[in-house]
């Protein structure tokens, strides 16, 4: 009990002198509170052909994640053994669990889906986890901009900033996704058998093959129960249509959010705790960071997935 | 739109980035990797029925083995068998002809001892009827008549033939 009692001690003396420690280090270094800015900061303007294509923080850094990404896979396959080491092995074991992935959910389809899920997974990991990197925030050029009263301001523009906490990222691969989800789905169900889900006219047909038929079938009833499972169908498939847009909104906002959320409540640790304490919160955006690409990814498989599975009685028809 | 960040351009240019990865890691990195992949598991395949066709022939050969070794073994038994058997007859066989010579040397034997003591009957009853006559006309000291002399011989041996 005693030597409990003393390490005990010991630990609460090391964790009081590492929080006085810090204390004392961030009054020494006070951190800034950076600027939180929605939009991504043009860094360069460049005119393409007359184009204005301005690079931004966030183009960049999608660019240092690609290239990243691509080394890796020229330096994983160049020269690729049988009997697999070191980078091999872990690229491999990550190829293969996301593949297992998609052939789990999808067998017969999963050649198809798989560079899109592991593409996007990746990339967005990539991405998430870049933003995490302690340079990110601080390297920068300061700019002088004019404010609403008309003062200068000098504000740090990051030279990198991560492409998740882009809209224009996280919006462009959420159009990648639901297209393709589109396209797979006409793939697998033809045109009328995959849009017919969006305007569903069998009640229709039904209903006028009811009124014009011959000899009339049905009462008054019947031709209003028929009218009004037509209306459904019709409703239905507008609510499909609206939940097919709904996705790319939720798909960019759901990963704009968190990763952007994440680097905010990082920079006002920051700003409150410099040292030690934001270290916690570190490995927490880490884990949220690989749990929003793994969301981002599977969702786009299971949506994919369902795309291509039919829908309801057509099933049966095809 | 505008304080959101979003720009069509910008939109643009992050969905043929995208594009652009994804090729260049389908090239780099998916298709090769999976190839691999496939290829081991093929391996892998391949040398688990290698295995198996192994083993199973080691244990036909064991089989094969045992059953000749079982052949071989009922072999040698039939061999021993029908050897003893044609030992057994031979032996018979010696042993009868063996008795049948015996028989025969025997009767050979008895039947030459029968003739030797015939001829030696014989032989002693002339010297015997020599002696008498000699000895009876000795004794009476007359000679009787061949013819007379011999029929009293005959008579006298007939006489000791049957005292034999």
């Amino acid at each position: 009990m005693r030597f409990l009692g003393s390490r005990v001690l010991r630990y609460t003396i090391i964790a009081i002198a590492a929080f006085l420690g810090a204390v004392a280090l961030a009054r020494a270094f006070p951190v800034r509170l950076p600027d939180i800015v929605m939009a991504p900061e043009p860094i360069a303007q460049i005119s393409l052909f007359g184009l204005d294509c301005s690079v931004t923080n966030s183009l960049l850094t999608s660019w240092l994640a690609m290239l990243l990404l691509i080394l890796l896979a020229i330096a994983t396959t160049h020269r690729m053994k049988p009997v697999p080491d070191g980078l091999q092995n872990l690229m491999e074991a990550l190829v293969e669990a996301i593949y297992g992935l998609v052939e789990d959910v999808s067998r017969h389809n999963a050649g198809k889906f798989f560079p899109i899920v592991a593409t996007i997974f990746l990339f967005v990991l990539v991405s998430n986890w870049l933003g995490l990197l302690p340079f990110f925030g601080p390297l920068g050029v300061w700019h002088e901009v004019k404010s609403h009263s008309g003062e200068v301001e000098r504000v740090l523009i990051p030279l990198f900033r991560s492409p998740s906490t882009d809209l224009n990222t996280t919006v462009g691969l959420a159009l990648i996704s639901v297209t393709m989800t589109q396209v797979f789905g006409v793939q697998a169900l033809g045109v009328f058998g995959y849009f017919g889900r969006f305007l569903n006219l069998r009640g229709l047909g039904k209903l006028i093959g009811a009124l014009f038929g011959r000899p009339p079938r049905l009462g008054l009833g019947g031709l209003f129960g028929l009218a009004f499972s037509a209306f459904l169908d019709l409703f239905v498939g507008l609510l499909e249509l609206i939940s097919e847009l709904a996705k790319i909104i939720s798909f960019s906002f759901r990963l704009f959010g968190n990763i952007f959320a994440g680097e905010v409540l990082l920079a006002v640790i920051a700003f409150l705790f410099p040292f030690l304490l934001s270290l916690p919160f570190l490995g927490l955006e880490v884990f949220v960071g690989f749990i929003q690409a793994f969301v981002f990814a599977i969702l786009t498989l299971v949506f994919m997935a369902m795309a291509t599975m039919g829908h309801g009685a057509e099933e049966h028809k095809g | 739109m505008e304080a959101l960040g979003i720009d069509p351009n910008r939109l643009l240019s992050s969905v043929f980035n995208f594009t652009v990865l994804l090729i260049l890691l389908w090239f780099f990195l998916y298709k090769p990797v999976l190839k691999m992949l496939e290829e081991r598991k093929e391996r892998i395949r391949q040398g688990l029925a290698d295995a198996e066709a192994a083993r199973q022939a080691a244990r036909r050969a064991q089989e094969d083995y045992q059953r000749q070794m079982e052949q071989a073994h009922k072999d040698a038994q039939a061999i021993i068998a029908l050897a003893t058997q044609a030992a057994e007859k031979a032996r018979e066989e010696i042993l009868a002809q063996g008795r049948e010579e015996a028989r025969a040397i025997v009767a050979k034997a008895q039947e030459k001892i029968e003739y030797e003591r015939r001829q030696a009957i014989l032989e002693l009853r002339g010297q015997v009827a020599e002696l008498a006559i000699l000895a009876a006309s000795k004794v009476i000291s007359r000679e009787l008549d061949e013819r007379a002399h011999r029929q009293l011989i005959q008579e006298f041996l007939a006489e000791t033939a049957s005292l034999n």
